[in-house]
């Protein structure tokens, strides 16, 4: 009988899609509660004036670059690995992420990295570029929750059971 | 200025693919010094058109440099016929060569 996976590898990646679960749901937090608000341009104008809503995006910011790099530096490699594929860069893992239909599209996931700056940066001097970052932002939030929804669902379809190998 | 031909062409393509071909590109920051090593490639991209989504053009912008030079440390200004004058656009166009 063939593998459908490494075991060597399913404790690794069950802890990888634990911690993206935790920090999922903190960033669902944060997007929910700040897009709630009504945010357009005149928001965005007034953000230099409202250091608590400063502080809300901050947080939200943050909260996406940390999902973000956990998904491209652990969760994606060790899902990789899992089925057997090597993933040296990120590129790599992305592209393997695709092919196994963990995600929709790599370009979007790289598209995604750069946002942080200008939602850092912008919106002291550009708030329409910052505006535009924070929608697209909030897309990709879709995008990550996504990512953690199909990796639960491939490690249920495979039976990957952590457990097992720790033995 | 520290860019390969190569990566000169591979940023110039870039902008006319993402931005039309009367885009420009300026390389400024640590790149555009000789004396310097390593260091991130700050670019600006300057248009003399309205970009209807600029979040969503960096993100092409970003994308396609990615791919096309490797995974880097990338920095990019966009400048459309919208975005206010800023101290950082200034600098840019004062240090940076225009690739």
């Amino acid at each position: 009988m063939s593998l459908k996976y490494l075991p060597e590898h399913a404790h690794a990646a069950l802890l990888a899609l634990d911690l993206g679960r935790k920090e999922a749901e903190h960033l669902r937090y944060s997007q929910s509660t700040l897009f709630a608000l009504p945010i357009d341009l005149v928001w965005v104008q007034a953000l230099g004036n409202r250091p608590d809503l400063a502080e809300k995006v901050e947080a939200f910011v943050s909260r996406f670059g940390r999902l973000q790099d956990h998904l491209g530096d652990k969760l994606l490699p060790r899902f990789a690995a899992l089925v057997g594929e090597s993933s040296k860069t990120l590129l790599d893992a992305l592209a393997v992420a695709e092919k196994t239909d963990l995600l929709v599209s790599a370009d979007a996931f790289i598209a995604a990295r750069n946002l942080r700056n200008a939602l850092v940066h912008e919106y002291m001097h550009d708030a329409q570029t910052f505006l535009d970052s924070l929608f697209a932002a909030q897309q990709a939030c879709h995008m990550f929750f996504a990512v953690i929804a199909q990796a639960e669902t491939q490690i249920h379809h495979l039976g990957v059971n952590g457990d097992r190998q720790r033995r | 200025m520290r860019l390969t031909l190569d990566q000169v062409q591979a940023i110039k393509q870039t902008a006319h693919a993402v931005l039309g071909e009367d885009a420009r590109v300026i390389l400024f920051g640590s790149r555009a010094d000789d004396t310097k090593k390593g260091g991130d490639i700050d670019l600006l991209f300057e248009t003399d058109h309205a970009v209807a989504n600029r979040a969503t053009t960096v993100g092409a912008l970003y994308v396609s440099l990615i791919r096309k030079l490797g995974d880097r440390k990338i920095d990019i200004i966009l400048k459309d016929v919208h975005t206010p004058q800023a101290p950082v656009l200034e600098i840019a166009r004062q240090t940076g060569i225009q690739l």
